[in-house]
């Protein structure tokens, strides 16, 4: 069982919204640390068969997000994963899995 | 007498925090957006300070909103300053209440997947206990001891991962097979691949995984079938704000009532000025790209904004015997015709986002001011209509804006003027535009609030 961090950022001034996260279809709790920054956990989740991280925030085209992705404190990811802009919704989009 | 005109380059320098203050020509938004800055503007000669909880309310799809404005200036701005005359210091303080409802959680539900948990929670179980175990069975029964040997090292290898060592294992049993084609190693190895592929609840749990990604990317996909069916979450986002202000204003400054032939320093009056004002505005933002804001304002006021002020010195000399000295007292004032005055204030604006390449995006705002007077022999009613662009780069920092404007569009101000000193002009001689920049020094405070 490990502990699932994301650490993401953000333009502040265009996301009006933190939508929720999900890590391994379970919960995650969002808080805000910072201008523009947002962490993400979840404790005691199993990763021995895989990671799956979905989340919205609520911004315009361009307001590019990024994010970095730790299980008990080790990256995971070897480059930021960014979100997508859902054009017709109006969010942007974190869909990522180990 | 305006013309198409460049004002000039509005160097207002500040000292912010990821500073979020679009600039609407020279007037106020009705749109409040997350902030956290002390500002200098040169200009102006002002210090202001603003904060509000917009940042940390993000996280609630309905949350309570407030906001505190300061600001402290000199009235004849910065050059007066240097000119040696009196400060003359105005201050306002203002407050904003509010709360804002969206729906953001309703479409976020439509990547909630709960339901699933249960499930993959239940085979994950059963792979940890199950998988391995039986892999190293199917091992074991290799004729060959050093391929056992080889292939058991493999397991051990990729299981003993902190994360997805299932996959991992899939993979390296992979790799010894593409590494180890047409012979028996390699043969054995894809037994060993062929079983783990196909494990069942590694199957189902890889599955799952593929369909909830498929399923989150197309519930935004509003042509899909997948988001047809499940109509739940598949709208625009929107939010509306709703938010009362109240505001304090004071003022001091000099009036000039005319040279007092007995005692010339007497000629000016010290006058107070203390004002409020309050309102309530409302902010409608949807699909991310498009905020509709209006404002109303009651504002107590003056009409110092129309008088010009002057300087004015008065020496004095002292003669005794051979030798003279003398005094020079300057004060700056306004003429004898302040009026207090009560104004009906209406700002319209609406904004969008707009995207510029792949790296910038440009807010455009479209704003209409009207300040109805309730006594327009005190002070004049205007409407002032405009347009500006300010340019952020993708990571939210403000680059600069421009902004082009009609002020006073029916020309009230000049019509209330005697017919000999009117000078009415058409609407293109009166447009001004102006540029305005910014920037930050945010190491000199912390930016958590």
């Amino acid at each position: 069982m490990a502990t699932i961090k994301c650490i993401i950022t953000y333009p502040d001034q265009f996301i009006s919204n933190i939508g929720e996260f999900e890590i391994n279809f379970g919960e995650a709790i969002e808080e805000i640390t910072g201008t523009g920054k947002l962490k993400v956990t979840r404790e005691n989740v199993n990763v021995n068969a895989m990671l799956h991280i979905s989340g919205l925030l609520f911004g315009p085209e361009n307001a590019i997000c990024s994010m970095d992705v730790f299980i008990d404190d080790e990256k995971v990811n070897l480059t930021p994963v960014k979100s997508r802009f859902k054009s017709q919704a109006g969010v942007q989009l974190f869909n990522w899995r180990l | 007498m305006k013309k198409i005109t460049l004002i000039l380059i509005s160097f207002i320098t500040y000292l912010s925090v990821n500073a979020q203050d679009i600039k609407t020509g020279e007037g106020e938004s009705s749109i409040v957006l997350p902030t956290a800055n002390i500002g200098i503007d040169v200009k102006e000669a002002s210090l202001s300070f603003k904060i509000n909880n917009f940042s940390q309310a993000k996280v609630k799809s309905n949350s309570f909103l407030w906001g505190f404005y300061a600001k402290g200036k000199n009235n004849e701005g910065i050059t007066t300053v240097f000119s040696g005359s009196k400060i003359n210091p105005s201050s306002s303080l203002s407050i904003n209440l509010g709360y804002s409802f969206s729906n953001s959680d309703k479409i976020s539900q439509n990547i909630s997947s709960s339901h699933l948990k249960k499930k993959t929670d239940y085979l994950t179980k059963y792979l940890d206990e199950n998988l391995e175990l039986e892999v190293r069975k199917l091992a074991n029964q290799i004729s060959n001891d050093s391929i056992k040997l080889h292939l058991q090292s493999i397991i051990t290898e990729a299981l003993k991962n902190k994360n997805i060592k299932y996959k991992k294992l899939e993979c390296a049993l992979l790799d010894e097979v593409n590494n180890n084609k047409d012979s028996v190693i390699g043969n054995e190895a894809k037994i060993l691949h062929l079983f783990v592929k196909n494990y069942k609840p590694w199957k189902e749990i890889n599955n799952i995984s593929d369909e909830q990604y498929r399923k989150i990317e197309n519930a935004f996909d509003f042509n899909n079938e997948v988001s047809k069916m499940k109509s739940k979450g598949s709208e625009s986002y929107w939010k509306l704000t709703i938010y009362s202000h109240f505001g304090l204003e004071s003022q001091k400054f000099n009036i000039f009532k005319g040279w007092d032939p007995t005692n010339l320093t007497d000629s000016f009056d010290k006058e107070t000025f203390r004002g409020s004002n309050g309102g309530f505005g409302v902010n409608y933002l949807f699909n991310s790209k498009w905020i509709l804001g209006f404002k109303y304002t009651y504002q107590e006021t003056n009409n110092l904004s129309t008088l010009s002020s002057t300087d004015y010195k008065i020496s004095t000399n002292n003669v005794l015997g051979s030798s003279t000295g003398s005094t020079q007292i300057s004060k700056t004032a306004y003429p004898n015709e302040y009026k207090r005055a009560y104004l009906n204030r209406l700002d319209f604006d609406f904004l969008k986002f707009f995207s510029l390449g792949e790296s910038s995006i440009i807010l455009s705002d479209l704003y209409f001011r009207v300040n109805e007077s309730t006594n327009n022999d005190n002070l004049v009613s205007t409407k002032t209509l405009g347009i500006s662009a300010s340019f952020f780069e993708e990571k939210g920092k403000f680059i600069g804006g421009l902004y082009l404007e009609l002020p006073d569009i029916e020309q009230r101000a000049e019509k209330r003027k005697p017919v000999a000193d009117r000078n009415l002009q058409s609407w293109h001689n009166r447009l001004s535009f102006g540029i305005y920049a910014q920037y930050s020094f945010s190491s000199l405070i912390g930016s958590s609030f």
